[in-house]
């Protein structure tokens, strides 16, 4: 193992690491902490809830995104809710059973006593937006209402209709604000990181470009909080918002952190289907949406090739010939079965030739049950804005026919390799929010992301940034003439210039397009031996394409759109790699990654944990090479067990 | 389907921007209106003239960053959706579409009708009154 894989797991039983964890490491008096600068890039769940505790704590934040204004970061997009263990509905949750869920859910890929302090925190979460003023659902009493999600029997999920994100993200915004007009926080919207900046080991920088004016800036700090999201669009075709994006996270390991898990994608069981080549992007059908549909494709051939046809509808087809496949074969969680299991369960119908569109490839998600049951009213409140987006974008009214429903990626639960304190291998930068690999090994469970994010930023991270920081209250700040600075910005300016030198023939998009069919074929819900070395090979040949080919319009020193998707199509091409290297080198099957290799009789995942039961850590080599440790995940506390969602 | 498309084009907040004209063919009614910008734009990447440049982000009604002013409508002859969620099938096949930037001054031109949302976020003011 690298010495750099310290953990950093405190002693003692589960239930008292975080409490004897907070009590053990230092903390910045407040004269101090005017002293120390925080960098915070990512304005998301994760970014904002970091940058409005810091700022509200008293250390000097600047807060960097993409966007005109930090509360459109891609977190606004979240649809079904958050999790806590309040126990309200009465259903006998607990700390313990979210605790076990995930680790369960994650397939056993996770680390114990970060999982544990997650499920810990998350009823602060809640009390915290309370107080925000987040406009989470209640109860015909006054409550605040739960509903299911995926791999949980209990009610946990709190929500605001299907806007989840936007409400719990205009909250964390409105704290910012509130540091921000203080003077707490300075806020640089529409500046894009590109590099991070090293002093002796230590993270002390980053440079940006500003997306209007072009200029490379040069920021420094006492430490870096990269809150950047996920990687998932490397597939082109994803649920992500279209500027989510891997650079940062890139640039990073690039520079030394560690990539922990890079293999490990969430595929989401209920997106709409594609439409055709022309697609941008992929719309979620949020996962409370299992809630009250059901999942059928129709028993008989006849009827795919009549609905193919556009010769019956769905509504058409009486209850004896659907075949209800979640609940069929998965009866004890029925059509709440996690995510990677659902999408598989999806997979394997259209394989079969039952996928109910043209394409074959999409299932339906009914309510008509719910609906004579509960009245359209009901779940109208419930879903409104979900079933009108769905109607927007498919022209078919969701209230009188079944939705149509293929899986998508959604989420990646790989990412910058963190510690207990959320810090990586770097000293100085830490990894929030889903850029980090930390809490969902091999499967995240829905509305879990959002949870995450928020204890982070507002009851992790805080705490522990603390104990770094307390080092460094006699340095000076970092003058940003440090040759270091000098170096990256020379580095990025060449980067630049070589992609307008090239003058080629085609867009970034169009390379982007064929990586993500690349990714989706070798890399995506089912993976084998063959096809991920396939895959390096492909990857390879389409990145030496991108460099003698693409076409980047227009100047540096202006809004230039193509040379921003020119850059993160770049690190796009090189991630992906890693990715398919990693689950090349991961010969079992667990969560989302299925190896075709590894399966049950029954075509369940066949985990190997004699032989897997690590985090697989990344680090950049020199020539571009990955060189791959290991971090052991010791389970002291849960029973390893085949995860069952049948009995 | 086929359209034509006139579009307000301008280089910068202070240049004088007018209105140009292009062609675009074999669309799917089932493809969205910023996806349609996105084929018009790759033509024009591949012919190696300027790209129209406008902000979007979440593309399903969420974020707020999309936003044209869409033949005389903001966000187009829809009801109830923002730019992104608009869908082709909306139009006529062969219809010419005017699409312009939102002129207010809130929502300063910075390069063709990319704007700054710097006004609607000032509504959004510290201590959580929401937009
Ligand atoms: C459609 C959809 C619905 C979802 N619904 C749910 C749900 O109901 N419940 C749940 O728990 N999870 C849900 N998720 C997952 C969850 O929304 C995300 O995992 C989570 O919001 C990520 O938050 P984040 O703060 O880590 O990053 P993000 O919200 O992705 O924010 C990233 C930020 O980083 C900035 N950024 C990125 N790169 C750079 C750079 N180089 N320089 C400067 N800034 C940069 C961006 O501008 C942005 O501000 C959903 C995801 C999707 C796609
Ligand atoms: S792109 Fe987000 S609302 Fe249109």
């Amino acid at each position: 193992m690298s010495e750099k894989l310290n953990a950093k797991i405190p002693e003692g039983p589960l239930m008292e690491k975080w409490t004897r964890h907070k009590a053990a490491i230092r903390v910045v008096n407040p004269a101090n902490k005017l002293k120390l600068d925080i960098i915070v890039v990512g304005t998301g769940l994760g970014g904002a809830s970091a940058a409005a505790s810091l700022g509200e704590l008293g250390y000097n934040v600047k807060v960097f995104c993409i966007s005109d204004s930090p509360r459109r970061a891609h977190s606004v997009a979240a649809q079904g809710g958050i999790n806590a263990v309040k126990n309200y509905p009465n259903d006998n949750d607990s700390i313990y059973r979210l605790f076990h869920d995930t680790i369960k859910g994650g397939d056993y890929r996770s680390r114990e006593a970060n999982v544990y302090r997650l499920a810990e925190v998350s009823n602060l979460i809640i009390d915290q937006c309370v107080a925000q003023g987040v406009p989470f659902a209640r109860d015909y009493g006054g409550l605040l209402d739960n509903r299911s999600f995926g791999g949980a029997q209990v009610s946990r999920t709190f929500y605001a209709r299907g806007q989840t994100g936007q409400q719990l993200l205009l909250g964390a915004y409105a704290s910012l604000n509130r540091a921000i007009s203080k003077g707490q926080v300075k806020s640089y919207p529409r500046h894009e990181m590109l590099d991070l900046i090293l002093i002796d080991g230590h993270a002390n920088g980053i440079i940006t470009r500003n997306l209007v004016t072009g200029e490379i800036e040069r920021h420094s700090a006492h430490a870096v909080v990269i809150a950047t999201g996920g990687y998932g669009n490397v597939f082109f075709l994803s649920t992500n918002a279209m500027n989510s994006n891997g650079s940062a996270v890139w640039q990073c390991y690039k520079k030394g952190a560690f990539f922990g898990n890079p293999g490990f994608e969430q595929i989401h069981p209920s997106c709409i289907p594609i439409s055709g080549d022309q697609q941008s992007k992929l719309t979620l059908m949020s996962e409370s949406l299992r809630n009250d549909g059901r999942v059928w494709v129709p028993k008989k051939k006849e009827d795919i090739e009549k609905l193919r046809n556009k010769q019956i509808k769905a509504s058409q087809i009486p209850e004896e010939g659907r075949d209800y496949y979640l609940e069929r074969r998965y009866p004890a969680f029925g059509n709440l079965v996690p995510r990677d299991v659902a999408s598989r369960a999806a997979k394997e119908r259209c394989d079969a030739g039952y996928g109910v569109n043209e394409t074959g490839l999409a299932v339906f998600l009914d309510f008509s049950t719910a609906i004579q049951h509960l009245g359209k009213h009901v779940i109208e409140e419930r879903y409104g804005n979900l079933f009108q987006m769905y109607e927007k974008i498919v022209d078919v009214n969701p209230y009188n026919e079944p939705m149509m429903i293929y899986p998508a990626i959604h989420y990646t639960m790989g990412g910058l390799w963190v510690d207990y304190n959320l810090q990586t291998t770097i000293p100085g930068l830490y990894a929030i929010g889903e850029a980090n690999f930390s809490d969902h090994g091999g499967n995240r469970l829905g509305a879990s992301a959002l949870m995450q994010g928020l204890a982070d930023g507002y009851f992790i991270l805080p705490y522990t940034i603390g104990d770094y920081l307390a080092g460094k209250i006699q340095e000076k700040k970092t003058d940003t003439n440090h040759p270091a600075f000098e170096k990256a910005e020379k580095k990025i300016n060449e980067k630049i210039a070589k992609l307008f030198a090239i003058k080629g023939i085609e867009p970034a998009d169009y390379y982007h397009r064929l990586l993500g069919k690349i990714m989706w074929n070798y890399v995506g819900m089912s993976r084998n031996e063959a096809g991920l070395k396939k895959a390096i090979e492909d990857i390879r040949v389409l990145r030496d394409e991108f460099w003698k080919n693409v076409c980047v319009p227009g100047e540096n020193n202006e809004f230039n759109q193509e040379l921003e998707k020119a850059l993160r199509v770049a690190d796009f091409l090189e991630i992906s790699e890693l990715m398919a290297m990693d689950a090349l080198n991961r010969k079992e099957s667990c969560g989302g990654h299925f190896r075709e290799e590894m399966q049950t009789e029954d075509g369940e995942t066949k985990r190997d944990d004699q032989n897997f039961s690590y985090v697989s850590c990344w680090e950049h080599k020199d020539n571009d090479t990955h060189e791959m440790h290991k971090e052991p995940l010791n389970y002291e506390f849960v029973k390893l067990a085949t995860r069952n969602y049948k009995d | 389907m086929d359209f034509t498309l006139k579009i307000w084009r301008q280089a910068n907040a202070k240049a004088k921007g007018k209105f140009e004209i292009y062609k675009i063919s074999n669309i799917s009614p089932d493809t969205s209106f910023l996806e349609m910008m996105d084929i018009l734009n790759d033509k024009l990447v591949c012919e190696g003239r300027d790209p129209v440049a406008f902000d979007h982000d979440c593309r399903e009604g969420i974020c707020g960053m999309c936003s044209l002013y869409i033949n005389g409508h903001a966000h187009g002859p829809d009801s109830d959706i923002t730019t992104c969620q608009l869908h082709m099938r909306k139009f006529k096949n062969g219809e010419t579409i005017t699409v312009e930037p939102w002129r207010s001054r809130g929502f300063p031109v910075i390069k063709t009708w990319w704007l700054t949302a710097a006004l609607s976020t000032r509504f959004c003011k510290p201590e959580g009154s929401f937009l």
